[in-house]
């Protein structure tokens, strides 16, 4: 019985990589599901590793479309869910389910009230907790408290599509709620995102500066790497009990593909997307020339730490160049967002090395 | 009527004894059998997509060829750990359904993985440093006060509970586990993207170090097993009488208990909750070779060991080169059969 409702919210975890069109809610929001499989599915194709992805090439179509509401009164914004929902006048008591629109909201300059940070204000990495002001936390990303949002007031909630699309409902009963892509997508989908943030926050200019600078801070960074440097690298999850890569289309390795390295998890089965249980073997086939991976709850053991003991992952080309990076899990797999990919893409050119 | 089920196979008569011990050989035999072409096979599968020659001539090569190490480092620790857990499971079955004379019976059913399962669950999200062998024993821990938990609910201790009863208080049990062990989980979202994985149950990333933490529990479980076998089988000839042969039996019943947590606790703590191989096999195992504890412990543990082998063998198809937990298998046989076993049983109260 155990094992039968755990084999459900595995398959269950895997599958929400592709996510569901979510229902469209009442209030403020027409429901409207023709964007949501383009909106919800995952990212067409990886962030080209010629060059940083930008505002200008948002691909999403309703982020695009939304920036025509820059400015209105009452914007018309569709959402990843495909609901249109009315955001008035300038919003000023967000609530953000998730840490990456709370450091979007920030960067337009509407620091959330409330956010979802799982109950732990250490779950926000400084670079993105300097900038906010005190806020109440609204529990955990996956099933945030319902009632401390509505205690809060909100004029605007900024919920994850993928996480909280059970909910949405509920959170449109409170406030005007829009659905944003943020777990279990990639880097482009995040600045889409943003862009969406400054549109229903009526910031628009500022979220365009926001994103500018992000370019310019992205490709100062970039240079600081060899421009030939395309090794390939993966990004992995490691516990004490299961050892996951990320494909070629999740964060962290978007961000890591931004900067020219060639995300070595794809093809395959990796073409299915998500993070896949994988072992010493397949791991060691797959031979990338850079390892980088986190600890959950960055512990200090898990089983890819005790595989770095073995002969066999020390016969990987990773492992004989020293380019196994043990990297923090709370920036690389629980962040997202703009000042997420600065800090990774940083952290990454400075474990590589470079000019 | 319990235990009446569990002893109705030993009236035999003496002229069929003969065909009983071949029936018995046979099962023995067809049980090696499998359980070495499943070892062959599992050993054969790798991303590295080694042909069997080349396992073969690996297992014997020089130490220092890589094709070697992932032989000796990935696979015959997997294929080892497959062995051990499914006999271990298979064994703790028995004992379980010996000791509170019921059916259904079974480290899944009474709670026994759930409990280990949830200390297992805690020892990666809170307790990170806890590993080896104080993982097992907070383990084993774990699943004897789910254990006791149930038996006591269920009044199985005194031998007079239904296997309905029994199963009843199993669900309720391990379903207030069950929820305790998503709470942790969802309360520590931020690292249990692996544990999903481990509650299905498998040897998918199976060590050397895995093996050495089990070993040990499993050898003293497999003894006590086989301690227990004489006293199972007067226990099983009735309460009443086995305390007019001299049987201590609520002794037995607590030594039974500890043996099975024991197994299953130990399993549970490496290898996750595989789930009813505590109960398919030993009812398979029993229907062909009769209730005789002293045959039906050695032969379920092979038999046990054999179906996890060649259900990890299956899990390996599913979405190869990637790992997809063995217990998915397992859960997979399983369910039908507990339906099946559950029907059955019911048909014979009425």
């Amino acid at each position: 019985m155990l094992a039968a409702a755990a084999a459900a919210a595995c398959l269950a975890v895997t599958a929400c990589g592709t996510g569901s069109a979510g229902g469209a809610g009442g209030g403020s929001t027409a429901g409207s599901t023709a964007a949501a499989a383009a909106a919800a599915s995952p990212a067409s194709a990886a962030s080209p590793a010629s060059g940083i992805v930008t505002s200008d090439s948002a691909a999403d179509a309703n982020a695009r479309a939304n920036l025509a509401q820059c400015g209105l009164p009452a914007r018309q914004i569709t959402d990843a869910s495909g609901a249109v929902v009315t955001v008035n006048g300038d919003p000023d008591r967000v609530v953000t389910v998730q840490p990456s629109f709370a450091d979007e909201a920030s960067l337009a300059g509407v620091p959330p009230v409330g956010i979802g940070d799982d109950n732990d204000p250490n779950l926000i990495i400084p670079q993105i907790k300097d900038r906010l002001k005190p806020y109440t936390s609204i529990g955990l990303r996956q099933s945030p408290n319902v009632a401390v949002i509505g205690q809060l007031h909100p004029d605007l909630i900024i919920a994850d599509y993928v996480a909280n699309v059970s909910i949405l409902a509920q959170l449109r009963a409170i406030a005007p709620t829009i659905a944003l892509l943020s777990d279990h997508t990639d880097y482009r989908q995040n600045l889409d995102s943003a862009l969406n943030v400054g549109v229903a926050l009526n910031k628009c200019t500022q979220m365009k500066a926001a994103l500018a600078a992000h370019a310019n801070v992205m490709a100062k960074i970039r240079a600081g790497l060899n421009s030939g440097d395309h090794r390939t690298f993966i990004f992995a999850l490691s516990n004490k009990k299961n050892t996951s890569v990320f494909n070629y289309q999740q964060y962290a390795t978007t961000v890591v593909s931004s900067l020219g390295l060639t995300a070595a998890a794809r093809g395959g089965q990796f073409q299915a997307g998500d993070a896949k249980g994988t072992s010493m073997e397949t791991l060691v086939t797959l031979n990338p020339d850079v390892v980088f991976y986190a600890n959950e709850n960055n512990a200090a053991a898990s089983l890819l730490t005790s595989w770095e003991q073995s002969p066999v992952f020390q016969a990987m080309t990773a492992y004989k160049d020293h380019a196994v990076y043990h990297v923090d899990q709370r920036t690389w797999s629980l962040m997202r967002g703009v000042t997420a990919s600065e800090v990774i893409a940083q952290q990454a050119v400075s474990l590589l090395g470079g000019k | 009527m319990a235990a009446r089920t569990l002893t109705r196979r030993a009236s035999r008569p003496c002229s069929s004894a003969a065909t009983h011990h071949v029936t018995t050989a046979v099962v023995v035999a067809l049980g090696l059998a499998l359980l070495v072409a499943g070892a062959i096979w599992d050993l054969g599968i790798g991303a590295s997509g080694m042909s069997p020659g080349a396992v073969l001539h690996a297992l014997a090569g020089p130490a220092s060829s890589i094709s070697h190490q992932i032989v000796w480092t990935i696979r015959v620790p997997r294929v080892l750990l497959a062995a051990i857990v499914g006999g271990t499971m298979a064994v703790a079955g028995v004992i379980m359904q010996g000791t509170a004379a019921n059916p259904l019976a079974a480290p899944d059913i009474v709670g026994v993985s759930a409990g280990a399962a949830l200390v297992g669950v805690a020892g990666t999200v809170i307790f990170a440093g806890l590993g080896g062998t104080a993982l097992v024993l907070a383990s084993i821990g774990g699943a004897a006060a789910a254990a006791f938990c149930v038996i006591g609910i269920a009044g199985a201790g005194q031998g007079r509970t239904g296997p309905a009863r029994l199963a009843l208080a199993g669900v309720t049990v391990t379903a207030m586990l069950l929820a305790l062990t998503q709470a942790l989980l969802l309360l520590h979202q931020t690292g249990t993207a692996g544990v999903f994985f481990w509650l299905v149950g498998g040897v998918n990333f199976a060590s050397w170090q895995d093996i050495h933490t089990i070993a040990p529990w499993a050898a003293a479980g497999m003894a006590g097993a086989m301690l227990l076998a004489r006293p199972l089988n007067i226990l099983a000839l009735g309460e009443d009488t086995a305390r007019g042969l001299g049987l201590k039996v609520t002794r037995t019943r607590i030594l039974g208990v500890l043996c099975t947590v024991c197994l299953a606790g130990s399993a549970v703590a490496v290898a996750g909750p595989v789930a009813f191989v505590g109960l398919i096999v030993p009812h398979i195992v029993r229907l062909l070779v009769g209730t005789n504890h002293l045959v039906l412990i050695p032969v379920s543990g092979l038999c046990g060991a054999a179906l996890v082998t060649l259900a990890d063998v299956a899990c390996r198809y599913v979405q190869f080169p990637f790992e997809t937990p063995t217990g998915v298998v397992t859960a997979l046989l399983g369910t039908p059969f507990f339906i099946y076993l559950a029907r059955s049983q019911a048909r014979r109260t009425r």
